[in-house]
Order: structure tokens, then C-alpha cells, then sequence
């Protein structure tokens, strides 16, 4: 009962902070107006500005953002017990999640649709373009190797979702064809996309696939490596062959996964004893980091992502067809995902009390089945019992109302899955771009071979991965270093933001740079904690790019001061800003 | 009467769903034949901006039929300046 | 020869060399000679140097006139092709652009007088409108302009050609997406024909049509006119390496101009298996009708090489 309680709690919180809070910012901090002149109006060229109507861009927004983030991060992060995570989901979100993503769209809309990197060195100063290169380019080498990695583990421990996970590539290449080169109807032929591959489900859960050891590599690292080769292919394609389709599909998955998971555990209330069996708290869980810092940078997208703002400033908007629109997107979207992030909450801390059943055939329930996944920070494969808890969990509760277990695991290990492979896709894509931006422009001509910048961009995140173990362990070491990149970035965008603010007159600054600072003091911490342990344990290669992101930071936080104190002085930002 | 209305509104939920698909299944296609025009404007229209470009007379008479691919032209160069936000968005990154 | 029939009985003979080998004076001959014989000859010089006119010791203008019995003359004012053309895209630009985009692009337009490619495509109009306009003659020797844009004239519909296939292709790809998009948000609905597709498909038949008349050695000839010595050997050497290059040396007719008594050898390897025809130095100016009347009478035998 508690659990559908924190969950009704918890949405009824997130529409009361929409209407309240976020509303609030929309009218009286931002000052959106519903005459005020937009680029989608202003630039339209039907083309890339073309005003849409806000469900269609809350529809793309949304399944930007959302994806493998804001499930693996509060899975590992209930560690620390189910309270904090919830509270740093659900009002970090709030205050500071969601009104970044907000102020990044409004700055980004009243800036001609300018990307955020572009109004970031608007205005703090035009060298912190090469920031964001640089925090892209780390990010996007963490995220291949890390979600390669996941999609590895979930292979490892679900051998029956190797064969729908693989099977989705035919399944969504068929979609393609069917679409793009027979012209067929869009929605008919997704739907029996999704309904093939819930068979296929069916057919992986009675067809196991394991990776035997091969010459002295652990199964996990041979499907990561598998995986590597899979992103490089598929990065080539055209992307209405392969990429388009899967999307599509996935999109299609995420809103019934999350619909299943609601329904699991408004069902799981009245049919079964389910409780949070994890403990509220526990601040120092063994052989883990500490809550303080760590809870802040282990949940980035759930609570507040960075990445968010180039979604933002991407194509979300040059779309929105009226100031006022934004909120429902900007703001809205990153609440929808935070929801998704409580039921997953829910899921790792009370779904998995309803029975868990070990490697060895023990049967465990309540406690018990929480700690065998959470007794310390590499307990069980490290990440892979983190992942296992959300999928249990939710297979638990979708039992509840008649899905056979075997059935509701693979399709959530099959959903997380078919996410972390997209972006493995995605990431090497953009990947790409940002060597050969860097390196052709350091004289490494080479780079400008589309083959070339691919497999190095491939390749550096397969040695990340293997240097760092090459399994569970190793994605459990590597995601610290992705919050940390990602919350550096947020702090950015919200500096800025602040200086947005400031510069408008307006006092709301305060409410984006206690965020700011929230998050420059966490990631900091976090960053300088890290580092100690990288030299302690003398892995050369993490301690390089922690370096990095320490250095970056530290960056961060010297533009953004210099240029607030600035603006405090009464220096205006160089260009002009058409009186908004 | 009131399930006439409720009708009404659940069409027009499925309608909106069916947009939301429609856009979902075409983004990256779109965004994709977006660039397109864009090289073929470069192409063809190049000339004027000190590109290597067909025989002066192939601009010349495609350039009366190429006002729209010009004026993108232009807006496409602040995006080549600073692709990454868009790429972001319409790959789907995260 | 003059009265076969085809769908396009008419025959043209390029006449090109390096200046100073003599080739205004040939092709004024050519097209006296075949006058002569009973064909309706245009001589048409696209030389800007305008020979024609001091060879035939009177003032040409764009309006053929008659010279002698079946022979009419013209010279080609290339800027003024250039011109009228850039006028007609001008005005194509005024009307189909809005008017603050038009205002920028006039003056950008008024630098491309000026610019490569824009001599020999002011050629090409030319010549396409005399071969429009005269169909009532047999034969049309034209006096081509020095070697280079000689050149650029022949190899433009090859590279015109190229471009716009690769341009066509590109148009037909991102019509073929376009639809697909247009299908999946629209329903299908119809997609307006692309002028710019269509615009591509008309030239790419404009040079098609000249490059098969070009390349056509039934219907063109280009006489590489030289002189015996070693220079005019070595460019007329390169001249043909050009001219392979862009297949058009079956069309390809060495004439040996201002050939002196002395015994003179061509390399063996250069026109292999024929006879390459001569003209001797003339030992007076050639000026005026009656001079190059003289002339023919005494080597008439010579020129019959333009017959066969």
C-alpha cells in the first residue's frame, strides 16, 4: 500500500509543482507571453522552424530525454536507501531538473533558437564553446562504453533477452522498408512491429542465448565487444534503414513500459503484501561512496541532466509555436521523466521484496531479496544487480496482474536493452562529428574519413570499457564519472540561466543559482573523491579523464564568477538582446 | 450527449497520438533531407559564395527556381557552425 | 555530297589552330571552295579577333550578309550573348524572388560578366542560334576563337553534362525522401513538381544534343589547322590529346596550312593511316574575294579533301 501511496503522492506532487511552481516561473521569473514573437514564427521555412503544436514536440522532447538514464541512475542510488533517492528525484527535479530544461528552451527560443552552446558563450564568453566540445566528447566516450556495457550485463543475466534484443534490428530494418520504401500507413505497421517483438519476448524467454568464456574474456566482455562492432555498423547505415524505424519502436516501448509499471503497482497494492522492504536510509552502504556526495551525481537524468539543454536548444525549440508552450514542454517533460525514475524507485525498493531467486535457487523475499542486490556496491556483479533489482521489481509487480514472470522480466530487460542500444548507435554518430571536429582541426587529416573517426570513437570506448573490467563492476565505476560530466554541464546551463536572469532585472537569479551552486559543490566533491581512488587503485586512464573533468569544472566555475560578478558590477552581456 | 462528447475526445486523443507517431516516424528523415537541400544548394549555388560550382551557366539558370534553397542556405550556415544541440535532438541521443 | 539527306542534312566544319597558322584564311577558302561547288555556306567567325573581316575587306555585324553566289557571312559579338544572357537572368530572378532578395543578387550578377565559364557558354548560345535559325544552308564553317577557348567551347557540354547528371541525381534522391516524409505526415499527398528537376532535365537535353551533334562525325568536322614547323606541331599534338579526351577525334581533320615547297615529313605516329591534306604558302595576300577566288582556282584540287 505504501508504495502506491508514494506513487500517487508522488504524481499528485509533480502536477501540483507544474501548475504552482512551474507556472509560477513561466509568468513572473521568465516572462513567457502568449503574443510574444517566437523564431518558429519569425524564421519559419518549413523547414527547421516550423511551429508545431506542443503535444508533438512534448511527444520527440520526451523520448529525447528519456532512455536508459533515468532507470540504471536511481536503481544504483537506492543503495543509499529508497528516501533519499525519492526525495532527490522528485524535488531535484522540481527545483532544479526541470527549470533548467525550462530556462534552457526559453533562452534558446527568445535567441533566435540558438543552441546552448552558442547563448552560453553569448553570455559568459566565447571560450567556453570549447568546453562544451570537450564535456560532449567525454560524455559521449562514457556513455558508449558504459551502455555498452549494460546491454552486456543484461545479456549476461537474462540470456533470454539476447534473442529479442538482437531480433529488433530485423524487426525495425522490415518496419523501414514497410514505411519509407513501400509507403505503408505509419501507425498500423509500428503496432505490429511492437506486437512482433513482444512475441519475439515469448520466444527469447524459452530460448536462452549464454556467452560461453572465450580465450580467458569474460562473457560480459565479449558482448561488449560484440556491441562495439554492432555501433559502428549501424552508425553507417543511412538512418531510415536501421536507426528511424528502432526509434520508433522504442518510443513505442517506453509508453508501455511505464504504463505496465503504473499499472504493476496500482494492481501489486491490493493483490499482494507489497512494502518497501529497502531501509529508508543508509548513508554508508559497504565498499560504497558515500551518500554525500554521491546520491547527487549517481542520479543525473531523473533529477537534473545537462545534456537536457541540447536537447532543449536542438530542434524542441525552433518548434514552439507559443511562448507559452514551453512550459508544458521544457518543463514538463523533465517531470514526466522523473516520474519514470520514481517507479523505478519503487520498483528496486519495494517490487523486489515480493521474491527474488538467486543464481544458487534460493528463494528470498522482502529484505533479504533487497540486500542480496544492495548489500554493498559491488555486491552480486556491481551494476548487474542493480539492473537485476529494477527488473524483477517490475516483473514482481507486472505479475501481479497476470504476466507470467519470465515473460514481464525479459520485456523489461528487452526495454532497457533496446534503449542502451540505440544510443550506443546515436552516441558514435555524433562521436563522429566531434573527432573529426577536434582532431582535423589539431592537423590530423585522417580524421576526415567518416571510417577513420568512427572506428577511433569506437575503439577508445571499448578500451574505457575493458580498463575498467569489462563487466559489471566496471560500468558500476564508470557511472560516477558519467553524472559527474552531465552535472557539470547542468551547472553550466544553469550559470547561465542565472545570467539570463540577472541581467533581465530580474531577482529570480537566486532560484537558478542556489542550483548552480548546489550542483558545482556536489560535482566538485564528487569529482575530487574520485580522483584519490583512481590514483589509490593507479588506474592511468580513468585518472586522466576524471583529470579532465575536474580541470573542466573548475572551468566552469571560473567563467561563471567572473562573468556574474561582472554583470553584479553592472557590465552588460556584448550582444544584443532584442529587450527580452 | 455525453458520450457523444467523451467520443469526441478520445478522437481527438487518437488524433493527436496519430500526429505525435506520424512526426516521431519522420524526424530524422526530414532532418536528413534537410541537409540534403542544403548540398544541393551549395552545389549549385556555391558560386556565390567562392565554391567550386558547375558551369557558371548551370547556377545561372537554376538560381530563378532556387530562392527558398538560397535563403536556407544561408540560415544552414549557423547551424554548421554549431551542429551538436540539433544533433542531440534528432538522434535521440540519451 | 550537299543534296544527302538526313533528319539534319546540314554539315559543321570547325576550323581551329593556333593564331598565325593560317586558319581564318582556311575556313574563308572553305566556305568559298563549297560555295563554289554549289552548297549554301554560312562562314560564321567566333574569333573576337575578327579576321573575317579584313580577309574579305569589309565590315560583318551578327546579321549574316551575302558575300558572294550562295555564301553569306557573320561575326559573333560573344559579349553581347553574354550580355543579353545575364539580362534574361536577371529579369527571371526579379520576377521569381521577393524583392529583397532580388535587390542583393543584381549586383552580385553584374560581377559575373567577367567570370570563367562565361566566354564560351556566350559562344554556345551563339552558335545554338545560328544552327535555330539558318536551316536553309548546307554547310557552316565556323572560325573558331584561339585554341584555349576553342577548347572550353568543345569540352563544355562533356563537363555541363557531368554536373548535371550528378545535380539530377541528387534532386531525384531528395524527392524520392521528400515523398516518403510526405507520405508519412500528409497521408500521401501529392507533391508539386519540382521546376528545379525539371529545369536540370531541359538542359541536361540541350547538351545532350549538342554533345551528339559534336561528337557526330557524319555531321561535324574540326580541322586542326598547323603550320610545318616544330611549335604548331607540338600545340596541334596536344590539340588532339584534347580532343580524345573528350571524344571528339573521330571528328578530328588535320589540315597543313601555309605548307612551303620543301620536302616536309610529319611524324609518322601523329596522324596515323592518313593522308593529311596541304595548302602551300601563297605568294601574295590573301585579301578580298577575288584574291581567294585566284587562289582556289590554282589549288582547287587541294580542297577537295572538304567534299569527301
Amino acid at each position: 500500500m505504501d508504495a502506491l501511496l508514494i506513487m500517487v503522492l508522488a504524481f499528485v506532487g509533480y502536477i501540483l509543482a507544474y501548475r504552482l511552481y512551474g507556472r509560477y516561473l513561466g509568468s513572473k521569473i521568465f516572462q513567457l507571453a502568449a503574443d510574444a514573437k517566437v523564431p518558429a514564427r519569425e524564421l519559419q521555412d518549413g523547414v527547421d522552424f516550423v511551429p508545431t503544436k506542443k503535444e508533438v514536440i512534448f511527444g520527440h522532447h520526451f523520448t529525447s530525454i528519456a532512455g536508459t538514464g533515468p532507470i540504471v541512475g536511481p536503481a544504483i542510488a537506492v543503495i543509499w536507501g529508497w528516501l533519499p533517492a525519492l526525495l532527490w528525484v522528485f524535488l531535484g527535479s522540481i527545483v532544479m531538473g526541470a527549470v533548467h530544461d525550462f530556462g534552457a528552451l526559453i533562452i534558446s527560443m527568445r535567441n533566435q533558437g540558438k543552441s546552448v552552446s552558442e547563448f552560453t558563450s553569448k553570455y559568459i564568453n566565447p571560450r567556453t564553446r570549447l568546453i562544451f566540445f570537450l564535456i560532449v566528447f567525454l560524455e559521449l566516450l562514457i556513455i558508449t562504453a558504459i551502455f555498452g556495457l549494460v546491454i552486456a550485463v543484461i545479456f549476461a543475466m537474462y540470456p533470454g533477452s539476447v534473442l529479442p534484443v538482437w531480433l529488433e534490428i530485423p524487426i525495425a530494418m522490415a518496419l523501414g522498408w514497410a514505411v519509407y520504401k513501400r509507403g505503408a500507413s505509419v501507425l498500423l505497421w509500428s503496432i505490429v512491429a511492437v506486437a512482433v517483438m513482444y512475441l519475439t519476448v515469448w520466444w527469447g524467454a524459452n530460448a536462452p542465448i549464454v556467452m560461453p568464456e572465450i580465450a580467458g574474456i569474460p562473457a560480459t566482455g565479449t558482448w561488449t565487444l560484440i556491441l562495439l562492432a554492432y555501433a559502428f555498423v549501424a552508425s553507417v547505415l543511412p538512418v531510415t534503414t536501421l536507426l528511424q524505424p528502432r526509434d520508433f519502436i522504442n518510443s513505442h516501448q517506453l509508453m508501455i513500459a511505464m504504463g505496465l509499471l503504473v499499472l504493476g503497482v496500482f494492481v501489486s497494492a491490493f493483490t499482494t503484501d507489497m512494502a518497501f522492504v529497502a531501509p529508508a536510509i543508509q548513508a554508508s552502504p559497504a565498499a560504497a561512496p558515500s551518500l554525500w556526495p554521491f546520491l547527487f551525481i549517481t542520479i543525473a537524468c531523473g533529477a537534473i541532466s545537462g545534456f537536457h539543454s541540447l536537447v532543449s536548444s536542438g530542434t524542441s525549440a525552433k518548434q514552439i509555436a507559443n511562448e507559452k508552450d514551453s512550459l508544458f514542454v521544457g518543463y514538463g517533460s523533465m517531470l514526466t521523466e522523473s516520474s519514470l525514475s520514481t517507479l523505478v524507485i519503487i520498483a528496486t525498493c519495494a517490487g523486489i521484496g515480493l521474491g527474488y531467486t538467486t543464481k544458487a535457487g534460493a528463494s528470498l523475499a522482502g529484505v533479504g531479496a533487497w540486500t542480496a542486490h544492495y548489500s554493498s556496491w559491488t555486491a552480486a556483479a556491481g551494476l548487474g544487480s542493480k539492473i537485476s533489482a529494477f527488473v524483477v521489481g517490475a516483473a514482481n509487480m507486472m505479475e501481479s496482474f497476470g504476466m507470467p514472470h519470465a515473460i514481464a522480466l525479459v520485456i523489461m530487460g528487452v526495454f532497457v536493452a533496446s534503449f542502451a542500444g540505440t544510443t550506443l548507435d546515436t552516441a558514435t554518430r555524433v562521436q563522429r562529428y566531434v573527432l573529426s571536429e577536434l582532431f582535423t582541426s589539431l592537423g590530423f587529416e585522417s580524421f576526415r574519413n567518416k571510417y577513420v573517426a568512427t572506428f577511433v570513437a569506437v575503439a577508445a570506448a571499448a578500451i574505457l570499457a575493458f580498463a575498467t573490467g569489462a563487466g559489471g563492476k566496471g560500468a558500476l565505476t564508470l557511472w560516477p564519472l558519467f553524472g559527474a560530466v552531465n552535472q557539470v554541464l547542468a551547472a553550466l546551463v544553469l550559470t547561465v540561466i542565472t545570467l539570463y536572469l540577472l541581467q533581465r532585472g530580474s531577482w529570480g537569479w537566486i532560484l537558478t543559482a542556489i542550483p548552480a551552486c548546489f550542483m558545482v559543490v556536489m560535482t566538485f566533491w564528487a569529482l575530487v573523491i574520485n580522483q584519490g581512488m583512481y590514483m589509490k587503485q593507479g588506474n592511468v586512464l580513468l585518472q586522466i579523464i576524471n583529470g579532465m573533468v575536474l580541470v573542466i569544472a573548475a572551468w566552469v566555475v571560473v567563467e561563471g564568477v567572473l562573468r556574474f560578478v561582472a554583470m553584479l558590477g553592472g557590465t552588460p552581456t556584448p550582444a544584443a538582446d532584442t529587450a527580452r | 450527449m455525453k458520450g457523444e462528447r467523451l467520443r469526441q475526445k478520445l478522437l481527438g486523443w487518437w488524433r493527436l497520438a496519430d500526429q505525435v507517431a506520424r512526426a516521431e516516424a519522420s524526424e530524422k528523415l526530414e532532418y536528413e533531407v534537410g541537409e540534403m537541400e542544403n548540398i544541393f544548394a551549395l552545389l549549385t549555388l556555391g558560386a556565390f559564395a567562392g565554391l567550386p560550382s558547375p558551369p557558371m551557366q548551370l547556377t545561372l539558370e537554376l538560381l530563378p527556381l532556387m530562392e527558398r534553397d538560397l535563403l536556407l542556405m544561408l540560415e544552414k550556415v549557423d547551424t554548421a557552425s554549431d551542429p551538436l544541440a540539433e544533433l542531440f535532438s534528432t538522434l535521440n541521443v540519451l | 555530297m550537299c543534296s544527302e539527306v538526313a533528319e539534319d542534312p546540314r554539315r559543321f566544319f570547325f576550323f581551329m589552330g593556333k593564331g598565325g597558322t593560317g586558319k581564318s584564311t582556311a575556313s574563308a577558302l572553305a566556305a568559298c571552295f563549297l560555295a563554289a561547288r554549289g552548297c549554301r555556306v554560312l562562314l560564321l567567325s567566333l574569333d573576337p579577333a575578327h579576321n573575317q573581316a579584313d580577309i574579305f575587306e569589309r565590315p560583318f555585324s551578327g546579321r549574316p550578309q551575302a558575300v558572294g553566289e550562295r555564301l553569306r557571312a557573320a561575326e559573333v559579338d560573344q559579349r553581347y550573348w553574354v550580355d543579353r544572357y545575364l539580362r534574361s537572368v536577371k529579369d527571371h530572378v526579379r520576377r521569381a524572388y521577393a524583392y529583397h532578395a532580388a535587390f542583393n543578387l543584381d549586383r552580385w550578377l553584374d560581377v559575373l560578366h567577367d567570370s570563367p565559364g562565361i566566354e564560351e557558354y556566350g559562344l554556345i548560345l551563339a552558335f545554338q542560334h545560328y544552327r535555330q535559325v539558318e536551316r536553309d544552308i548546307d554547310v557552316m564553317v565556323l572560325d573558331m576563337p584561339p585554341t584555349s577557348l576553342a577548347m572550353k567551347f568543345l569540352r563544355l557540354p562533356r563537363l555541363s553534362l557531368r554536373w548535371i547528371s550528378h545535380l539530377q541525381n541528387l534532386r531525384e534522391e531528395i524527392l524520392r525522401k521528400k515523398e516518403i516524409v510526405h507520405r508519412i505526415r500528409l497521408g500521401g499527398r501529392e507533391l508539386e513538381t519540382d521546376r528545379v528537376l525539371g529545369r536540370l532535365k531541359q538542359q541536361g537535353a540541350f547538351y545532350e544534343d549538342l554533345r551528339t551533334l559534336l561528337g557526330n562525325p557524319a555531321a561535324t568536322r574540326i580541322h586542326l589547322v598547323f603550320n610545318p614547323e616544330e611549335l604548331s606541331i607540338r600545340e596541334t599534338v596536344r590539340i588532339c590529346e584534347g580532343l580524345r579526351e573528350i571524344e571528339l577525334d573521330k571528328c578530328m581533320h588535320p589540315l597543313l596550312n601555309k605548307a612551303t615547297g620543301k620536302e616536309f615529313t610529319l611524324p609518322p605516329d601523329l596522324f596515323p593511316g592518313r593522308t593529311v591534306p596541304r595548302l602551300p604558302l601563297s605568294d601574295r595576300p590573301l585579301f578580298g574575294l577575288r584574291a581567294l577566288y585566284g587562289f582556289l582556282d590554282e589549288q582547287s584540287m587541294r580542297m577537295d579533301f572538304l567534299l569527301r
